[in-house]
């Protein structure tokens, strides 16, 4: 893992040091810069070659060219709106006026994601973070960039908007472009939403001392990892009912970090929970096996720890 | 089209990772070891340029993906 730290941390580092292209460079040319740059931004946001030091990409910086404009939603199959999908869109509070494709989008929690890793770094640190329910803690900053880029996620990209679960296995693989990283946008969400509020993180002890907690904090943060396992758990199974097949290596390290919600959760008190949980965990056990057939790295994932 | 070695080496490397046939499956783990290496001894030498090439930046993402991903 040290090579690929160097490899990941040079390269981010030496698009943030030269200048991109310029007047000069052909349109095309203009494209393939952009290209590699938003992947070394990607590749340094997931890997994490900036965890240990100062930052390759500083949060709130992106490299200087625009993402390639992604792919509109294709057409969504007619057939009559559900009562939720109706009165979804009626009072949609984010217009569409403002949307800057899929791509955009899947790239800022991209950027999210990393705060998380980051966020769980400085735990595995033994460093004594702020309390997660105070004003300036790091739990906090990414509750409210998660808000504020729900805020502007258009709503013809939300899950009832597009319909993925009505699409057909040829229409997917149709429109790859655009289905890909409205796939991976929707893991990354869900994972971000239950990595932070893993309970685990809220209930460990610090220093071989018992914290004070505030119960309906831990109330909430358990809701919230249920709920977002769940989702993890759904989609995989939509999409493995498509047969719908992922080249994205960095959906499975989400998938990963999120279905570990669910191993933890079948230990609760609640039998109903636990039934959910393992049955959820079951899911992306099938999920993470089915890859690890093409991506070696994960052959570690699911022989030891999730065998368990 | 340029095609220099460095980036050769590594697309190489990427592809013997992936390419699931019985012709590579004995020597596989040594094929993508000496291309990962030898992109990186072209690759690396790079960065004392002031200006980065698209090459280049090419390189980086195939070998660090390489890396994470692979072997």
């Amino acid at each position: 893992m040290g090579r690929a730290f160097m490899a990941v941390g040079i390269g981010a580092r030496m698009i943030n040091c030269t200048n991109l292209p310029s007047s000069h460079v052909s349109d095309s040319r203009s494209e393939d810069f952009s290209r590699c740059a938003w992947s070394l931004f990607m590749l340094d946001k997931f890997h994490g070659s900036s965890f240990r030091t100062s930052p390759a990409f500083p949060n709130n910086i992106m490299p200087p060219t625009a993402p390639y404009p992604s792919a509109p939603p294709p057409q969504a199959p007619s057939g009559p709106l559900s009562g939720t999908e109706i009165s979804g869109r009626r009072n949609s509070l984010t217009p569409d006026l403002d949307d800057n494709g899929i791509d955009f989008y899947c790239l800022r929690l991209t950027a999210i994601w990393a705060s998380v890793m980051a966020y769980l770094k400085t735990i595995k640190h033994g460093n004594v973070e702020e309390e997660p329910w105070t004003i300036n803690s790091a739990y906090q900053h990414i509750a409210s960039d998660m808000f504020q880029l729900e805020t502007s996620y258009p709503s013809i990209h939300r899950f009832k908007a597009v319909r993925f679960y009505d699409r057909s296995s040829s229409e997917l693989e149709e429109h790859r472009d655009y289905w890909a990283p409205w796939i991976s946008s929707q893991i990354v969400y869900h994972s971000v939403r239950a990595v932070v509020n893993h309970p685990f993180l809220h209930l460990r002890r610090v220093n071989d001392r018992q914290r004070l907690r505030s119960p309906s904090f831990l109330q909430h943060a358990t809701d919230q990892a249920i709920l977002h396992s769940s989702w993890i758990a759904r989609i995989l199974q939509l999409f493995m009912e498509k047969k719908f097949l992922l080249f994205d290596p960095f959906i499975r390290i989400s998938c990963v970090r999120g279905c570990h919600n669910s191993s933890f959760l079948r230990f609760s008190w609640d039998p109903e929970l636990v039934t959910a949980a393992s049955e959820h965990f079951k899911g992306c056990k099938t999920f993470l096996k089915m890859q690890a057939t093409q991506h070696l790295h994960l052959r570690y994932v699911v022989s030891a720890p999730l065998q368990k | 089209m340029q095609f220099p070695p460095m980036l050769r080496y590594s697309f190489l490397a990427f592809d013997y990772t992936f390419f699931d046939d019985a012709l590579f499956s004995q020597d596989r783990a040594q094929a993508v070891e000496y291309y990962k290496s030898s992109a990186s001894k072209l690759l690396f030498p790079q960065t004392a340029y002031p200006t980065v090439s698209l090459d280049v930046m090419r390189t980086f993402c195939l070998v660090s993906l390489n890396e994470i991903e692979g072997w």
